[in-house]
């Protein structure tokens, strides 16, 4: 229960529950796993569960259940089926197949959720093309990362873009978003956004190079 | 069944609540997942609520808020045994205007020892009281409905019911469904009233949660 568990190399685990998990290196869970600290370099893959309380990751982490935790900072890539997580700082690509929440959601890099992102606080830096279906919080943000926006200039491809179906929340600042419907109490349209229906109680700023189609003060 | 239901929009108008609380409340759970209701509009996807439980959820929770966490109340507000185990005395249920002084009078002593009412029989109670201080019943439908309600509702699995109030050609019945249930009746028949124990439920925790946080 309260052991620690160290992997250096490539290796298989069944999983399990334990204190703290390093991992360097390449490592398998054939099931669910449940630890306090864990700190990945390398590679993991797990076919369940992970439940932790603090996570480091420098590399990538694939699992088919989801992923739960009070914290997790880190580069790289994480893939998971669902994300709840309080405190999330990734600069990397986070791919959720369900739903991802947190109360400080931190991403700079790309993201894509199929179900519901909802974060109490979410700042996105975009890096790459990034989506989500829903989008429902306090204070969301979305910016152009300035890595971003070098690598832009040396390789000049199609603009990235955020879309989103429905983007809810009392704050919203948005650029190179796509959007059908934001609502908002104050609500920031900046550059290079493309929104069907913008719904707002407080104030509307849109950007000369942003699109609004419709807009509705309640 | 459209009158059931509340959009978001109107919600938030109604309660006065922002975007940000709701998304908090849902993920701590305080919201259940199944509330949220999508449906398509004219103008897209719109979320609706089932409208009483909502509205007395909301107010159960800015009620509570004061000195608990939002954990600490999620599993209150969740936790039907916590409100089991209350008990609350005939002079606090008319104080607290739970169940009407008539009604309590005419029923109350068949629940046994009038200092000390359960959660289980203030919901047969709340629910008489409500439709005779709506008008919608007699006096003498109230005692058919109470006595339905004690004698059948323990045969019903999981407990949970609705109540389908009908009358036709002024002959008035009760009809006692496990839920979700639907029913369609012959175009002589009124519908005078239709209730929900999740609703009921819902609603009287809002009155009782005063207890919790005593």
């Amino acid at each position: 229960m309260n052991d620690n568990l160290k992997i250096i190399g490539t290796t298989s685990s069944a999983g399990g529950s334990f204190k703290d998990v390093k991992i360097t290196g390449e490592c398998k869970f054939a099931g669910d796993v449940k630890c306090e600290k864990m700190n990945l370099t390398g590679n993991a893959n797990i076919a369940g569960n992970l439940h932790m309380k603090q996570m480091k990751i420098t590399g990538e982490i694939a699992l088919e259940g989801s992923l739960e935790g009070d914290s997790l900072r880190g580069q790289g890539e994480i893939k998971a089926a669902s994300v709840k997580i309080d405190k999330l700082h990734l600069y990397g690509n986070l791919d959720v197949k369900g739903d991802c929440e947190g109360e400080k959601l931190q991403i700079s890099g790309a993201l894509s959720v199929a179900g519901l992102l909802s974060a109490e606080h979410l700042e996105i830096k975009l890096f790459g093309p990034s989506s989500a279906k829903e989008v429902g919080g306090s204070i969301l943000t979305i910016k152009k990362s300035k890595t971003g926006r070098l690598l832009h200039m040396m390789k000049p491809t199609s603009k990235i873009l955020f879309e989103a179906g429905l983007i809810e929340g009392d704050a919203i600042d948005l650029v190179n978003t796509k959007a059908s419907m934001v609502r908002g109490e104050r609500v920031i349209i900046g550059p290079d956004c493309e929104i069907e229906t913008v719904e707002y109680r407080d104030t509307l700023e849109v950007h000369k190079h942003a699109t609004v189609k419709h807009q509705v003060k309640i | 069944m459209e009158d059931d239901l509340i959009s978001k929009k109107q919600l938030l108008d109604l309660t006065g609540i922002s975007y940000g609380q709701l998304y908090r409340w849902k993920r701590k759970q305080l919201i259940p997942e199944e509330w949220f209701i999508r449906k398509s509009t004219f103008t897209g996807q719109e979320t609706f609520f089932p409208k009483e439980m909502i509205l007395s959820r909301i107010h159960n929770i800015v009620n509570m808020k004061d000195g608990l966490s939002l954990d600490e109340m999620a599993d209150k507000l969740s936790d039907k045994a916590s409100f089991e185990k209350v008990s609350i005395t005939a002079k606090e249920i008319v104080e607290r205007n739970i169940v009407s002084t008539t009604t309590l009078r005419k029923f109350g002593e068949s629940l046994g020892d009038e200092n000390k009412y359960t959660f289980e029989g203030l919901v047969h109670l709340f629910a008489v009281d409500r439709l005779l201080s709506a008008g919608e019943m007699s006096m003498e439908e109230a005692e058919l409905l109470f006595r339905t309600l004690q004698e059948k509702v323990s045969r019903l699995e999981n407990g949970s019911w609705e109540l389908f109030f009908v009358r036709k050609m002024g002959v008035s019945s009760f009809i006692l469904a496990q839920a979700p249930a639907e029913l369609w009746f012959d175009e002589g028949v009124r519908l005078v009233s239709k209730m929900t124990y999740a609703d009921l439920i819902e609603q009287l925790k809002g009155k009782l949660a005063y207890k919790l946080v005593e």
